[in-house]
């Protein structure tokens, strides 16, 4: 019971970080099927910015609107992402003009050299948004701890999730952008800018990976170390979800959270856990090559 | 052919249009008018550079880079102006090949015919029902994907999403292909209503050439990315050489 309950904990807060990061990543592949490797660095960026405005060795103001700027600063570096990785590519292809796999990850390795510049390499506590909720600050489930940052990150994250996936699905700007991911060209004749579109999966992918940063850093600290893996983590879930697919992303994120917490809590392994979600991620691609929900295209000619 | 009047004011005007695919060249130089109210028709064969021209109008990007040539609508030049702005302006396109959202219902594929003029409820709710009571089986399929239609069904839906943008200028590209007779017959019928009662203007490529004819006010032959001949429908349907050619006979 006990295990249980901790692989859940650990699983779901897990699960939720990266899940926000897959978001991102897939809105980016929809409109622009492009894989955004800068997307571990928005985390940093985003993190980062939270500490500069939330702590007071720098400029300390409210938590809430640290929090604002912090996904500001996150969004307008997903913008600058597109503006320098893929608007100068001009038109291209994707699949055959693999450019953007260099840019990306430059523009990433770029960000976060700006952001060990600025503040070393250390990692630095921050305040939670919410700290308590009417005095209550986490309880024992079984006899683990649960803490009030835990509960935020995970409810937070699902019901920033929902409204993200109702505007998806059940705004027309959310069927407009669906469409620009299934015939870009198509869309634009019907009077839908294309370029906004990418533009917004751009700054949305920004501002989520703030949300997950400043949600997860009162529990880990920011810094390069701590958010290393959420990049290539996050990645393995949305191709293992299906890439595409904004459902499939978050799914997969809860799956490589969960089954990393369970290799950790009830195996006891720590070292090699990177290694068996990969190892999973690879037999998954192997059997599924369009990840596990990837729905085939349902294209009839 | 004789140099008919051509009523009411020049909507779109094409000059000196040439499309370049790499080496070969699709259009050589192409100009013709489409007047306001006027139903136009292009004939010509495969590969003659039909689809070309209309996509170059519509201001498919990758289309747009390879032309060159002066268009202009409503007064306007709309050479290199991006498609999502020119559809602003009024002007629908149904292209070739259906291309509906296959992953977006019936339903959601209608409502983003309407996109360029969303904030207008009451219009865009109307034409809806208009749809579906034309077109009965989209309304039976609303909510399945589109992707999972017959090929004439997603015709249909490719024609009503067009329609649902309220054009006022219509670019047709062979709407007709994959329909039963009777729904190619209807489909005709909505044009000339369109034309009739709307005010639409349209333009209008066909495979079935004589219907084409019979439903234009005008038309234009293009062969090998050039215009041949042109003039009056009723007249280019009289003539030995397009019959020959376009009409079987
Ligand atoms: N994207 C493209 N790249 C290269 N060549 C192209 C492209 N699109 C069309 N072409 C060529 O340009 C010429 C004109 O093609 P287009 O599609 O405009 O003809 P069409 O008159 O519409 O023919 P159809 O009646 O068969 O639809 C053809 O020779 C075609 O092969
Ligand atoms: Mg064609």
């Amino acid at each position: 019971m006990e295990d249980l309950v901790l692989v859940l904990r650990v699983g779901l807060v897990e699960g939720s970080v990266l899940a926000l990061i897959a978001f991102g990543y897939s809105l980016i592949f929809a409109t622009t099927r492009v894989v955004n490797f800068a997307q571990g660095a928005l985390v940093l960026v985003g993190g980062m910015a939270y500490l500069q405005f939330a702590d007071a060795a720098f400029t300390e103001v409210p938590v809430w609107l640290a929090a604002i700027l912090a996904i500001a600063v996150a969004a307008a570096a997903g913008a600058a992402v597109y503006a320098v990785a893929i608007l100068p590519l001009g038109r291209f292809n994707p699949t055959v003009d693999i450019g953007w796999i260099i840019t990306t990850f430059a523009i990433g390795a770029i960000l976060m050299e700006l952001v060990a510049r600025r503040y070393g390499t250390l990692s630095y506590p921050v305040p939670p948004i919410i700290a308590s909720v009417n005095g209550w600050e986490g309880s024992s489930v079984a006899e683990v701890p649960v803490s009030v940052e835990q509960v935020t990150l995970v409810l937070g994250t699902l019901g920033l999730l929902a409204v993200l996936e109702l505007f998806h699905h059940k705004t027309i700007y959310g069927r407009a952008f669906r469409a620009v991911a299934q015939d870009s060209q198509m869309a634009s004749m019907l009077g839908i800018s294309v370029r906004r579109m990418v533009v917004l999966s751009f700054v949305l992918a920004g501002a989520l990976a703030a949300v997950a940063a400043l949600l997860v850093g009162p529990l880990i600290n920011v810094g390069p170390l701590p958010f290393q893996l959420f990049g290539i983590q996050a990645f393995i879930a949305v191709v293992l979800g299906g890439l595409g697919s904004t459902r499939g992303a978050i799914v997969g994120a809860y799956i490589v959270g969960l089954l990393a917490a369970f290799l950790q809590v009830v195996l006891g392994w720590t070292d090699y856990v990177q290694f068996i979600v990969f190892g999973v991620f690879l037999v998954v691609l192997a059997v599924r090559p369009t990840g596990i929900f990837g729905e085939p295209l349902v294209e009839k000619v | 052919m004789s140099d008919a009047v051509r009523p009411g004011p020049t909507v779109l005007s094409v000059r000196d249009l040439v499309v370049t695919y790499g080496a070969a060249t699709a259009l050589h130089g192409i100009s013709f008018e489409v007047h306001q109210g006027e139903v136009v028709t292009i004939i010509g064969g495969n590969g003659a550079g039909k689809t070309t021209t209309l996509r170059t109008v519509s201001g498919v990007s990758e289309v747009i880079q390879k032309s060159t040539g002066e268009i202009t609508f409503r007064e306007q030049r709309i050479d290199g102006m991006p498609a999502h702005r020119i559809a602003k302006m009024g002007l629908a396109h149904i292209p070739e090949g259906r291309r509906v959202f296959p992953q977006l219902s019936v339903a959601e594929n209608l409502e983003l015919g309407s996109f360029r003029r969303r904030g207008d409820r009451a219009a865009v709710a109307e034409d809806l029902a208009d749809m579906y009571r034309r077109f009965p089986v989209l309304a039976e399929r609303k909510e399945q994907y589109a992707g999972l239609l017959s090929g004439g069904e997603q015709q249909m839906l490719a024609i009503a999403r067009g329609l649902m943008a309220g054009p006022s200028f219509l670019v047709m590209d062979e709407p007709s292909l994959g329909l039963a007779p009777l729904i190619v017959n209807q489909m005709f019928e909505i044009i000339q209503q369109l034309a009739a009662d709307s005010g639409v203007t349209i333009l209008l490529v066909e495979q079935v050439a004589t219907k084409a004819l019979a439903v234009a006010d005008y038309a234009y032959v293009l062969e090998s990315g050039a215009i041949t001949a042109h003039g009056p429908a009723g007249e280019l349907a009289a003539d030995p050489l397009v019959k020959k050619a376009y009409l079987g006979g």
